[in-house]
């Protein structure tokens, strides 16, 4: 089997779509559990995301007053409300794909987004 | 080269993904005191920009007609029959819904009952915000043997009026779903082929999300997560009643907004209740109402009642305690182990 | 008394055969003895003994070898027809495959290395199918594809690359 012209030509390919099976196969299967990104919606529109690895507070000013949601190593909740029930408050922390929490008399929500949603809209 | 076939199709595949992501239109908005979330598939966004318009309009134009304690139609028609008054001249779509309202009251045993809404003003729930009460059981019992029914309306195409004063209505557990299903009017009429409208937790899908059904979570009631999901195919609707959504606590007990008719008191140690409607004419109502009568009867009664209702697919959670239909067991998947383990599962038929 | 005395005819080959999977097995041992960083991930050693005999002899070297292998190292190790065994057995089988069509490839644009690397997805590949349909059937094991990619690429590069060398050593190539 010698042969005299040798090139890795073929074995470059190989690899080649080696690699973007890897990326795709990581892209697929891999969607992390927890989020690395809270959406902030309010009065309707999207507020802006925010990194969850950012310490932050965010103080928005609505109808009932003033909402402040807290970002922290990872995590998001709302640290104050406006509003009397507080349960968006009481619900404490979130920090996986998909958990929200909804302010409703100050029309503000938080949502932790990922690279995939399992699910397109929440009963509750 | 069927290496540098497949190199293709990786290439294609990704392209496909990335395609099927930008035609997906979503948007939250405020109305109905409730969030409501529409999501548009396929369409040019400013198609489905204005298909989402032309629903919120409507939505809020509902909004101010059968809100219970804001001025509406709704509560022109409570004053009226508080004062022993015939109400002149209710809107065609006012008489309709009281009519199906009332079919439903019946077929629910009177478990759904439209017609209490002085009890839960009593309860305080009719308010944006409430203020824990101490319930005073003498007042809730004069209350109740008021005996308030839809059965007392007497509907006319010209009046509606009322043989018992007391009657007080409140569609809290109606609207949202009659909402859905006028939205899936509209969006039918504009050509949209595939949507999923979220009112408030109730949802109802039109088509699908590209190659898939669309796919809904179900929230645990005890959490800020989803419990479970499945799929909802076209025309299918869901629709939970939760002790979670709209309660107080006052000395550690939970008082949540669903109140037993005959008791006047809320329901306790139901965590939640959900309804798979398959698709009907009036599937979003039917998804919104008849997790009620699940909710507020009695543990030994739903099977029975669910058979009288028709309710196929249901799954309730209570504490350590999960039970469903063997249908919906088929549809639903589970997305936390824990909660599984922790719950005692059980199937019923 | 009569001594009976069976003889075997044996063929160079035969002993060739005997060779490598002495070296093969080996080199399992040697390797099931290392530590790896989560089960499944290992280099696979052993599969440049089967590689180096496909290009040095045959297919049917090389079969023999990774069968004798697979066989062998289980009965060693006290995990003969256990789910390892399966496992093993399963993957090299399921890698011989894809060679017996890989070496039909251009051997001027194709080496060693680039089989080596076919050679170590269809490996992974086939244990992961048996794990999803027979081990662990309810299990998700997708989490795991792209982790056991990226070892197949990596591993399957570093056998073909010594294979490689080998064999321009023995001037096979």
């Amino acid at each position: 089997m010698k042969l005299p012209i040798k090139s890795f030509l073929g074995d470059s390919l190989i690899i080649l779509i080696s690699l973007i099976f890897i990326v795709f196969a990581f892209k697929t299967f891999w969607h992390f559990e927890t989020g690395s990104v809270v959406q902030v919606n309010f009065q309707g529109k999207t507020y802006g995301n925010f990194s969850l690895f950012q310490d932050k507070k965010i103080s928005l000013i609505g109808k009932e007053g003033e909402s402040m949601i807290e970002i922290k190593a990872g995590r998001a909740r709302f640290a104050h409300a406006p509003c009397k029930n507080q349960y968006c408050v009481q619900q404490g922390w979130i920090h996986r794909t998909g958990q929200m929490l909804i302010c409703i008399p100050n029309e503000v929500s938080i949502e932790i987004l990922g690279k995939t949603k399992a699910y397109d809209s929440l009963n509750y | 080269m069927r290496f540098i076939k497949f190199f293709f199709i990786i290439v294609a595949l990704c392209f496909l993904q990335s395609c099927s992501k930008t035609s997906l239109y979503q948007s939250k908005h405020y109305v109905f005191g409730t969030i409501v979330d529409i999501s548009i598939y396929g369409e040019s966004d400013k198609k489905a920009e204005e298909a989402t318009q032309a629903v919120l309009h409507e939505f809020t134009r509902l909004h101010h007609s059968l809100h219970a304690w804001k001025r509406s139609d709704l509560t022109s028609l409570n004053e009226a029959i508080a004062k022993n008054k015939p109400y002149i001249n209710p809107s065609p779509e006012l008489t309709e819904i009281l009519k199906e309202a009332k079919i439903l009251e019946d077929a629910s045993n009177h478990l759904f009952n439209p017609a209490i809404g002085e009890l839960i003003d009593y309860w305080g729930f009719h308010q944006d915000e409430f203020t824990p009460i101490h319930p005073d059981k003498s007042k809730i019992k004069v209350l109740v043997e008021r005996k308030p029914s839809l059965d007392q309306l007497s509907i006319s195409g010209s009046s509606i009026s009322s043989a018992n004063a007391h009657v007080k209505i409140d569609l809290g557990g109606y609207a949202k779903g009659y909402a859905l299903d006028q939205a899936k009017k509209i969006l039918h009429e504009r050509q949209i082929k595939n949507a999923l409208i979220n009112i408030g937790g109730n949802i109802i899908a039109i088509g699908q999300h590209g190659n898939k059904p669309w796919r809904v979570g179900i929230q645990d009631p005890r959490g800020s997560q989803a419990i479970a999901k499945l799929d909802l195919p076209d025309g299918w609707a869901i629709g939970t009643s939760g002790d979670y959504q709209r309660y107080f606590i006052n000395d550690g007990i939970r008082y949540c907004h669903l109140i037993h008719p005959f008791t006047g008191f809320p329901i306790q140690n139901v965590y939640s209740v959900t309804v798979l409607i398959e698709p009907a004419k009036n599937a979003g109502t039917l998804s919104d109402v008849l997790s009620k009568p699940l909710f507020i009867g009695k543990k030994e009664d739903r099977e029975a009642l669910a058979k009288k209702l028709n309710i196929h697919h249901y799954l309730i959670i209570e504490e350590n305690r999960i039970s469903m239909t063997q249908t919906m067991a088929d549809k639903i998947q589970f997305l936390d182990m824990h909660s599984q383990k922790k719950n005692h599962l059980e199937i019923t038929h | 008394m009569t001594r009976s005395i069976i003889k075997i005819k044996t063929t160079l080959l035969d002993h060739q055969i005997a060779k490598l999977s002495a070296i093969a097995i080996g080199l399992s041992l040697i390797e099931s003895v290392l530590p790896s960083p989560m089960p499944g991930v290992k280099p696979g050693i052993a599969n440049i003994i089967t590689l180096y005999a496909m290009y040095r002899f045959n297919f049917k070297t090389a079969l023999w070898v990774s069968i004798l292998r697979v066989f062998a190292t289980s009965l060693i190790l006290g995990q003969f027809l256990s789910p390892t065994f399966m496992l093993s057995l399963t993957g090299s089988m399921l890698s011989l495959l894809t060679l017996y069509f890989a070496i039909k490839l251009p051997s001027q644009f194709f080496s060693p290395i680039g089989l080596s690397v076919l050679s170590s997805f269809a490996h992974i590949g086939g244990q992961l199918l048996l794990v999803r349909l027979w081990l662990i059937p309810h299990a998700s094991i997708y989490y795991l594809i792209p982790i056991y990619s990226v070892a197949a690429l990596l591993f399957g590069f570093i056998n073909g690359w010594i294979t490689y060398r080998l064999l321009k050593h023995h001037n096979s190539i």
